[in-house]
């Protein structure tokens, strides 16, 4: 038997893998967004509030917050997608679906260090006033989905 | 009854004499241009100026050549609401700031505008009702199109028979109106819930025809869905972001993007009623489709992309930079073809199967042809691939003998 997922692997474009990450960052962002919105509610906090965090003019929009969290997710894919063409690219190196999770889960560990110690700082963003921790586990939720959801697209072409 | 040449003329004559009206409004404002705070500004109220001629050409062009059909008709009469209502609002409202001494003319003209809404819209509603042919999707129907006149109608009594009613802050007596205001007004409650229940059955109308009409007649309809489509997504988007009324550029944009739109309405009306280019329509929606979606997707990536970059060089250099500008934007560049091909395939896939599934026969028939060395096996390949893209009633294939080898 031939392994054909592998065969599929090997004639990934570049382009088409960063294609894939931006999908699967969106995705992603949507599902970091509906864990964040499951922590708020716990910690008895308004979904407008937690949204209004991510706005970049300081306005406070929820709105404006919310599809900025999720375009800031879409290009963080997109980067993902240029790591996975990288270890993909081989089939002898292609991951696994857990590999993959593992994979998103440290590259989200990346973001959440470089977020939380550099650029929010910088920005004077509001996003500090999340408790680290539940920042952090929304950056692994944000991981593990982005690795699970580009490799099944890697799967599907 | 009129004969054809007389109507046409007529539909012809109010044509022109909207359009007459339409650009003196349009001049006016030009004349005026310094007053507007930008040029957007003015290019999004001359928009609205105009929205009289996408009424009227594409009514008359109804009339004339299908006299009979009574959608040409109902658009005729928003376009002559507009042209009449035109020089008479402005006049309302210096009259309200003037402080004038109503005289009977002054009465009867601020019930007229009182009124004229129910001629923007009960067209409209009987439009959903008789569109395209001009007839109800079936003589059972006939009865939504009477009790929207009927209900029009009431409203008419009822603003006549009232002793008083308001208009832009000011109170006008009506002379022979004997019934309180008060108690009009408590009418009036359930006459709005009739007028949603008519607005939900000239809808069921529509989506009723659509289900039971023929293939030349659903493309019609989907002419004025897609019209409709595109109103509701443009006017939802200002909402969202809040840009009615906005005096910003993108307010002003907007503005002039809903206006656009809804004078799309009465052409597409047009198109779809006089069959031209009737079946362009599928490739109109799947390209809407794609390019709004790629249009969507990349300015979120720039958005996100410029955000990070900007937080990046803040964080380095203690500043922003112009550089996440560029680098952004030479990167949504860089993605425009892949991200287009890859939204193509998704809508066909999703939207438009048949098309998406005689490619990917195409595609899978390149590879065995690439591959496959066998005379019968590529024979029975093509005649495959031909039965599954074009569906043909019959296909043979016939090949030369004794030619093969060179």
């Amino acid at each position: 038997m031939v392994d054909t997922s592998k065969t599929v692997r090997k004639e990934m474009s570049f382009s088409e893998v960063v294609v894939d990450g931006l999908y699967a960052g969106v995705l992603a962002g949507l599902v970091m967004a509906a864990y964040l919105a499951l922590t708020a509610l716990l910690r008895s906090e308004m979904l407008g509030v937690l949204f209004g965090r991510f706005d970049p003019s300081m306005a406070s929009s929820p709105l404006t917050g919310f599809f900025t969290h999720l375009a800031v997710s879409g290009v963080y894919g997109i980067l993902f997608g240029l790591v996975w063409f990288l270890v993909s690219n081989s089939p002898r190196t292609a991951p696994s679906s857990w590999q993959a999770m593992i994979l998103g889960a440290g590259y989200s560990a990346g973001l959440f260090f470089l977020g939380w110690t550099i650029l929010l700082p910088a920005s004077a963003s509001p996003l500090r006033q999340l408790p680290w921790w539940d920042f952090g586990l929304a950056h692994l939720v944000y991981g593990l989905s982005l690795g699970y959801l580009v490799y099944r697209r890697s799967l599907e072409r | 009854m009129m004969s054809n040449r007389k109507t046409t003329l007529l539909a012809w004559a109010f044509c022109g004499l909207a359009i007459a009206s339409a650009l003196f409004g349009l001049w006016v404002e030009f004349i005026n241009r310094d007053s507007y705070a930008s040029l957007m500004a003015f290019v999004s109220q001359a928009v609205w100026r105009l929205s009289p001629i996408a009424f009227a050409l594409p009514a008359a062009l109804i009339v004339s050549r299908q006299p009979r059909n009574a959608v040409g008709w109902l658009l005729l009469i928003p376009a002559v609401i507009l042209f009449i209502n035109a020089p008479l609002e402005p006049y309302m409202i210096g009259i309200a700031s003037a402080d004038i001494p109503l005289t009977p003319l002054l009465i009867f003209v601020a019930w007229y505008i009182g009124n004229s809404w129910l001629l923007l819209i009960f067209p409209l509603l009987l439009i959903l009702l008789l569109f395209p042919s001009g007839k109800p999707p079936s003589p059972r129907w006939r009865w939504v199109g009477y009790a929207a006149l009927f209900w029009a109608a009431l409203f008419v009594l009822l603003s006549t028979l009232t002793d008083t009613f308001e208009l832009g802050g000011l109170v006008f007596p009506i002379p022979f109106g004997f019934i309180p205001a008060e108690i009009v007004n408590l009418i009036l409650v359930p006459w709005q819930f009739g007028l949603v229940a008519l607005a939900a059955l000239c809808l069921v109308a529509f989506i009723v025809r659509y289900r039971r009409g023929s293939a030349t007649e659903r493309e019609q309809i989907k002419w004025l869905l897609y019209a409709c489509g595109v109103f509701v997504a443009i006017y939802i988007a200002g909402f969202v972001f809040d840009l009615g009324g906005s005096e910003t550029l993108a307010g002003y944009v907007w503005g002039t993007i809903l206006g656009l739109t809804i004078m799309s309405i009465p052409i597409v009306i047009a198109v779809a009623v006089l069959r031209y280019r009737l079946w362009d329509i599928d490739i109109i929606i799947r390209r809407t489709l794609i390019y709004g979606a790629l249009t969507v997707t990349l300015g979120l990536v720039y958005f996100g992309s410029v955000v990070l970059l900007q937080s990046l060089f803040t964080a380095v250099t203690g500043q922003s930079s112009t550089l996440a500008l560029v680098i952004s934007t030479l990167g949504i560049a860089a993605l425009f073809t892949p991200l287009r091909r890859r939204i193509q395939r998704d809508i066909d896939r999703r939207f438009f199967r048949k098309k998406y599934n005689a490619e990917q026969t195409l595609a899978i028939f390149a590879t065995t042809a690439r591959d496959e060395v066998e005379l019968k096996n590529l024979a029975e390949a093509l005649l495959s691939v031909v039965q599954e893209t074009m569906q043909p009633d019959r296909v043979n294939l016939w090949l030369r003998k004794g030619e093969s080898k060179r």
